[in-house]
């Protein structure tokens, strides 16, 4: 399904606003909720923010934020904690655990994806990584019940946190 | 101290690969005992999916057995409806699938060549570890995967499991002036392949050569890639849809994936299958001559003959197969005109087609029996990691006899290394459904 609003807003607009990356699948159920969350800030601060969305390989995600100094990222989790669970890491301090972050079968996803910048100094000064633990990864286009409602809390802190970098 | 005449190496999840496999090996008494590469991803069951649906449906749907190659599903797919619909896509809608093909061709490959095999040669754990001492050659492969990705992008819709092709042609067909905004990338990626192919010339190859049976595509005049005969070093060659009288496939316990077989009959034996191999090797070693002239010297510079036997330098290989991926995506590009339509007008009738191209890990063959009202009747799908299978184990029992004085870790890390020479995709190759039935 197409999302209404486009991914960069109208020309001029935007010009130094931080970038918002949605990651996941949208089959996956759960692993869609970075998707989801993406495209609920993109609707509450359209045309103030910049939010385009990966399927999350690492590849793509090194080529969506070279160069760019602020960045927020977020994606669907499964760290052990409750579904549901919020989380905010920020990358530009330290490894991510890559068996939170479920990347492509090549091993390459998010968490390789913040390592390779940094290894090949493109890491963009500030990376802000949401995850919003999941339950269910098996195929089908619903959210879990607790990560529906997280979804809407990750979207109102990204938010926040978009319009404060803005300022 | 382990006991290195008799041991046994286990890797439970193969790393770099594509998918969820794993290894075991069993020696005993200094002789190779067993040999499994273990493919125990669940089957997918694509083939039952594609039952009852409309014949135009099937480049879609196979487009997501995989995330890497979706072209060369979406390709056999068109190619073998319009085989069993009696339709031949030709002129600039065959250039712009050949030039689809190449941008899939060049992201693999980058991929493979670049984060998931040069590691091995140069020991680190991965591209990651590997990127702090090399930066130049990551920054470098990453900008070549980039440039296949825009082609697929721009041909396909998007980069990952493209929605632009259908039975017939495309949905859309790109604009001049948009095609060829591919050329300067082009140009700038082929200084980049032959900056990687710099690179990977240098690595240390083991010593070690087998005597395959290679098959793959072979065309009178082009480097084959979405058409030709298929085509055996023993002198093989037949159409696509005379495959499964010479090939079949068996299902080996350890596996969730079928494995492929050539007939090789014997007095005694009539139904005796050999191991054949597929993938770049095979396609470099019966195309040769069909390389472009650059193609064929940085080849030759690289250190390889017309023939390659030893799966280590297969990322040589890969890396010739890019070079000529991108001179011929620049050819198209540049000589492009559009067509007068997207697409060619194709009516379903009642038959079977068989459609063989070669994705980026080897031959795949999609073969659809149709109904006159256009709904499938039956699919069977052969991927290359399937066909490939029994040379990996092949390959394995060969490769560490002589070597079974190395330590488990240096053991092990060859032995892995020997399958990555594959670019095993395990994903594509469980597609299989296997009907059991109960008897009373």
């Amino acid at each position: 399904m197409r999302d209404a609003l486009p991914e960069t807003a109208p020309a001029g607009g935007l010009a130094g606003a931080p970038l918002l990356i949605g990651v996941g699948h949208e089959g996956r159920c759960d692993d869609a909720a970075g998707l989801r969350a993406a495209r609920l800030v993109r609707a509450l601060l359209w045309p103030r923010a910049r939010v385009i969305e990966r399927a999350g390989d690492a590849a793509a995600l090194l080529e969506a934020w070279r160069g760019e100094p602020v960045v927020v990222v977020v994606d669907a989790m499964s760290s052990g904690s409750p579904a549901g669970t919020v989380r905010r890491l920020d990358a530009s301090r330290g490894p991510l655990h890559a068996e939170f972050f479920r990347g492509s079968t090549h091993g390459l996803g998010l968490a390789e994806a913040v390592e390779l910048s940094r290894s090949l100094g493109q890491l963009p000064p500030s990376l802000a990584i949401y995850g919003i633990e999941g339950t269910d990864f098996g195929l089908g286009t619903r959210l879990s019940f607790p990560v529906e409602c997280a979804v809407r809390e990750a979207a109102l802190l990204i938010s926040e946190e978009l319009l404060a970098a803005r300022d | 101290m382990n006991d290195r005449k008799s041991r046994n190496i286990k890797v439970a999840m193969l790393a770099r690969v594509e998918g969820e496999g794993g290894l075991e090996v069993r020696v005993r008494n200094g002789r190779v005992a067993d040999v499994k590469f273990r493919i125990f991803e669940p089957p997918r069951l694509f083939e039952a999916f594609l039952r009852g649906r409309r014949f135009t449906e099937a480049p879609d749907i196979t487009a997501r057995i995989c995330g890497i190659c979706p072209v060369a599903y979406q390709m056999s797919s068109v190619h073998a409806m319009e085989a069993a619909c009696g339709v031949i896509v030709d002129g600039p809608l065959r250039e712009l699938r050949r030039l689809l093909y190449c941008g899939e061709w060049i992201e693999s490959h980058a991929l493979h060549v670049v984060m998931l095999h040069a590691p091995d040669f140069l020991g680190y754990e991965s591209a990651v570890h590997m990127a702090k001492d090399h930066a130049g050659q990551v920054t470098n492969g990453l900008a070549l995967k980039k440039t296949g990705n825009a082609i697929v992008a721009l041909l396909g819709g998007r980069e990952i499991h493209p929605i632009n092709v259908r039975v017939g042609g495309f949905y859309r067909t790109p604009t001049k002036r948009e095609l060829h905004a591919l050329v300067e990338p082009l140009e700038r990626a082929r200084e980049r392949t032959l900056a990687m192919l710099d690179w990977v010339k240098g690595f240390e190859f083991p010593d070690f050569e087998r005597d395959y049976e290679f098959v793959a595509l072979r065309h009178p005049h082009e480097y084959a890639i979405n058409e030709g005969q298929i085509a055996s070093s023993l002198g093989l060659e037949l159409p696509a849809s005379e495959y499964e009288r010479h090939f079949v496939e068996e299902h080996a316990q350890h596996s969730n994936a079928l494995r492929s077989a050539m007939r090789a009959p014997v007095e005694g034996d009539p139904g005796a299958v050999k191991p054949y191999l597929v993938g770049p090797l095979a396609r470099y070693s019966l195309n040769f001559d069909r390389l472009t002239p650059t193609a064929q010297q940085v080849a030759r510079d690289a250190g390889l003959g017309p023939v390659c036997r030893n799966p280590f330098r297969s990322i040589l290989v890969r890396s010739v197969e890019t070079l000529w991926a991108v001179e011929e995506a620049l050819r198209i590009a540049v000589a492009y005109e559009p067509p007068a339509a997207p697409a060619v007008r194709v009516e379903p009738r009642a038959g079977t087609g068989v459609g063989a191209t070669e994705a980026p890990r080897g031959l795949l063959v999609h073969r659809y029996r149709i109904e006159a009202d256009g709904s499938i009747a039956d699919a069977k799908i052969i991927p290359p990691t399937a066909q490939n299978q029994k040379s990996i184990e092949d390959d394995l029992w060969k490769f560490i006899e002589p070597r079974l004085e190395l330590d488990d870790a240096t053991l092990t890390w060859q032995c892995e290394q020997a399958v990555r020479n594959y670019d095993p995709c395990i994903s594509c190759a469980t597609h299989f459904l296997r009907l059991r039935r109960l008897e009373g």
